[in-house]
Parts: structure tokens; sequence; C-alpha cells
């Protein structure tokens, strides 16, 4: 089962007074016609656009962040909705799922947990076939992870960043945070930071990721210093 | 024993012969090393994707890179695993050279970290200023480079007088036109630090990144030796 849907469009969502709407979809690749809801999500952030440091007024770098966070929570209410589960408050959600940027709290003024509203539905759906909601590129690596990385998807991985690359870099920023390492093949989860690392300098998430798959080679005993071998410096 | 402690054997197992292992049982990648002249020693990548062919890509001289098929060659490189590096990192470099079109890079000396040689993307020169280019040894750094790899450890590396003597009769022979600006920028980049084609395959035997300069040139010496052992049994 995969969900996904335009969230990743939140961000050019800002001129409708800070919310907008996102669709998820929720389909069974077992049959796809038969097994599809498709939910819309309306919702609202307000967060200062806005710091003032020292006099000077500055663009607020959370946004990315604060965005990203958002999209990660959409995609928790929507595995909810799937598995019947209570959603969790945005606070909680991003108190365990964004440690690293404590520092957004203060410019996120007000949210709403977002609201569901169903379009169509066929099959009930069951958490235990839940994937997660990602960007299509990385959803396209999921998706090759699973059925087994062959050289062409190598091929394919480069071709799929550098569109992102010229496409939206913000987003590819963004994207790197939302990554649910554990679901790439190690071939991935180290190709992707090489592949970004002459552009390290210019995503912010680009470390991060370094540390995520740091860890999670570690825990699959895979060798990450020497996976990694250039990168963690 | 080879002078510097390696086992003979070893470093003639290390360096491979494609006459006996062909260069089609490169893991994904590696590096081919060959003698052009008596004192001149020129490096390549060797690498293998997919179902294609063992391939060499090489900057050969002044805005002269080759990208061809390994085979035929077999009387002049032969070629190294690299052993510092696991399956997966060098199927990522093979990919990206298997993407990488052909190119036109400028002969250069002097070599600078993060020098921003080449697009990461298309893995195509883009350096174009004057007195800024690549060796056939650099050419592999940079690429490397590219994708986070540090083969030598550059930062510390020393320049040599005998060096400064190479650099000197590199540039007049390697096609460059004495009159360009790049050229005469190209001598003021004499006296800077060179990485030489055996540095490179040194570096493809030691089992850690970067190497230091004396393992280089020690390991770069042994590679040598190895070298001119095993061709002249053959292709006399």
């Amino acid at each position: 089962m995969l969900i996904y849907s335009n969230a990743t469009k939140i961000s050019d969502a800002r001129p409708i007074s800070m919310g907008g709407m996102v669709d998820v979809v929720i389909e069974d690749d077992a049959d796809e016609l038969d097994t599809e809801s498709q939910f819309r999500v309306s919702w609202i952030r307000v967060y200062s656009e806005n710091i003032t440091t020292q006099g000077t007024t500055l663009r607020s770098p959370f946004i990315a962040s604060a965005d990203m966070m958002l999209k990660g929570f959409l995609r928790e209410i929507a595995d909810g909705v799937v598995s019947k589960k209570r959603a969790p408050t945005l606070p909680s959600y991003a108190t365990i799922n964004c440690p690293i940027q404590p520092d957004i709290f203060p410019h996120l003024l007000s949210w709403n947990t977002g609201k569901f509203s169903k379009l169509r539905s066929t099959t009930p759906k069951t958490a235990a076939s839940t994937k997660v909601l990602s960007y299509g590129w990385v959803r396209e690596l999921y998706q090759a992870s699973e059925q087994g990385v062959v050289d062409n998807d190598i091929i394919k991985m480069f071709d799929l960043i550098e569109e992102e690359v010229y496409k939206d870099r913000e987003a590819l920023n963004a994207s790197l945070l939302t990554i649910d390492i554990d679901m790439l093949a190690p071939d991935f989860v180290v190709g992707i930071p090489r592949a970004l690392y002459p552009l390290r300098g210019h995503l912010a998430n680009w470390r991060g990721f370094v540390v995520k798959a740091k860890q999670s080679l570690s825990r699959k005993g895979l060798g990450a210093e020497r996976l990694l071998h250039g990168l963690l410096d | 024993m080879a002078p510097n402690g390696f086992c003979m054997d070893f470093l003639i197992k290390m360096l491979n012969d494609p006459l006996h292992n062909p260069y089609d049982k490169v893991h994904y990648f590696g590096f081919a090393i060959r003698r052009v002249t008596a004192s001149q020693w020129h490096v390549g990548m060797l690498y293998k994707f997919g179902a294609a062919e063992a391939r060499l890509r090489h900057q050969c001289s002044h805005d002269y890179l080759r990208d061809e098929e390994a085979k035929g060659h077999e009387c002049h490189f032969l070629w190294v695993d690299i052993a510092a590096l696991d399956d997966i990192n060098k199927k990522l470099i093979a990919g990206k050279l298997t993407k990488a079109g052909g190119d036109k890079i400028p002969y250069g000396i002097g070599f600078q970290e993060g020098g921003s040689y080449i697009d990461n993307e298309t893995l195509r020169y883009i350096n174009t200023n004057p007195g800024m280019g690549l060796t056939c040894a650099s050419y592999i750094l940079a690429v490397l480079a590219s994708l986070g790899f540090r083969p030598l450890d550059i930062e510390h590396w020393k320049s040599t007088e005998a060096d400064i003597a190479w650099q000197t009769s590199i540039l007049l022979a390697v096609g460059i036109p004495h009159q360009s600006e790049h050229y005469i920028k190209e001598t003021n980049n004499i006296g800077a630090p060179r990485f030489r084609p055996e540095h490179i395959v040194a570096s493809g035997l030691e089992s850690e990144w970067p190497i230091d300069q004396l393992t280089a040139e020690v390991r770069g010496s042994d590679v040598i030796t190895v070298y001119c052992s095993i061709r002249s049994r053959q292709c006399a």
C-alpha cells in the first residue's frame, strides 16, 4: 500500500493565509482500482515569516524546516486515519520527530491539527500495510529498494537527484529531512549524500542526512565509517 | 620481498595483468596504469557497469580526454581493484562515469582541492580559467572528490625538486600552445605539489583512504617495480 499526496506543494500555498489543502491518496498496490481512498486535508499554519535580531528584520530561517515538520505531521495524520488511531498533536509530533529544530517553536504561532474530509473510498485499510508519504523521487527509491537494487537503479538515482536539483533545491533540502533511511537500500543511503556532496554547503539538511545514514548503516552492521568515507569529516 | 616490505607475490596479485585477469573482472571501478616512456607513467580509471564491457577513462594530454573500451590495451595498462572501497561505493563511481559524456579538459599541473573542476551532474570540466587544468592523476582526484572521496592526503602534500623538473618539461611537451594565456599561467604553477600516476595506483592498494605522501611514494615505487617486472616478461 502506498500513501502519497501533493503535500510537497505546501510551501507553494503560502498566499492562502498561511494555510491550504493537500490531497492524500491511499492506494493499495495489490489492486489499485478497487482499493483507493482519497482524503483532502485542510490545514492552517501560522508562524512568523520574519525574525528581528539586533534591530534587523530577517526572513525566518525556520520556514523550510517548519514546512517539513508540517508535512511529516500530515503524513502521521494520514497514517492515523488509515489505522484508525488517534493522530498526535503537532507539538508532540514535532518533539519526537524534529528534536534537532526546537528553535522552530517560538516562531510557530498557532496551528490546527488538520481536518480530513473523505473524497472517496473503497475498501477499509489497515495500518500493517501502510507505507510512508514522501516526495516522488524518494518514493521511486523506496520502491527500487524494496524490489532489490540493480545497476540501472544507480543511474536512476543520479537522474532523479539531478532533476530535483534543477527543479526545486529547497524542496530537495527539505526532503532530506523526511527520508526514512531504513526504507532505503544501502546503495541509496550512501549514494544520496555522495550525489549531493558538492551541494552540501547549500543543503542545510545534508549533514543531518549523513548522520542518520551513519546510524542506520551502523545498526545494520554494514561498516558505516567505510561506506561514508570522506563524508563524515 | 619487495624493497619496501610488501611481498612481491602480494603486489603481483594486486596489480592485475589483463592478459591473465581481464579488465572485465574489475569490481565496478579500479585504476589502470601504463608506462609511456622510460620515466613517464600514465593512469586512468577502469570501470565496468551493468552488462557493458570494461572501459577506460583517462586524461591523455591537453584538451584530450579519452573514454574507450579497455579491451585492446592489454599490453599497456595493468590494473588494480580499489581495496579501500566496498562494492557500493565502487558501483556509485562506475555509475557516475557511465553517465558522463565526452569532454575536453585543459592540461594543468596546479591541482587545488575543492577547485571546482568537475560538474557533479555531468562530470564535465567546468573550470575555464587560464592556469587551471588537470593531469591524468589529478583528473581522477577531481572526479573522486566530486563524490566525496579523498584517496590522497592532498592537504599535506609537499612538492619535490623532481616534481619541478617534471612540471617544466611536461608543460612543454603536452600540447598547450606556448603563446596562450593558459600556458603562461601554468608556468606559475611549477613547484605545486605533484600527484603522480603511481601515487593514485598506490592508493588503490591501501585499505584505508586517504593515504599520506610517504606511503604513496613507497607503494608507488613498488607499483613501478612490479609493473616493470611483469611487463619485462611480456609484450616486450
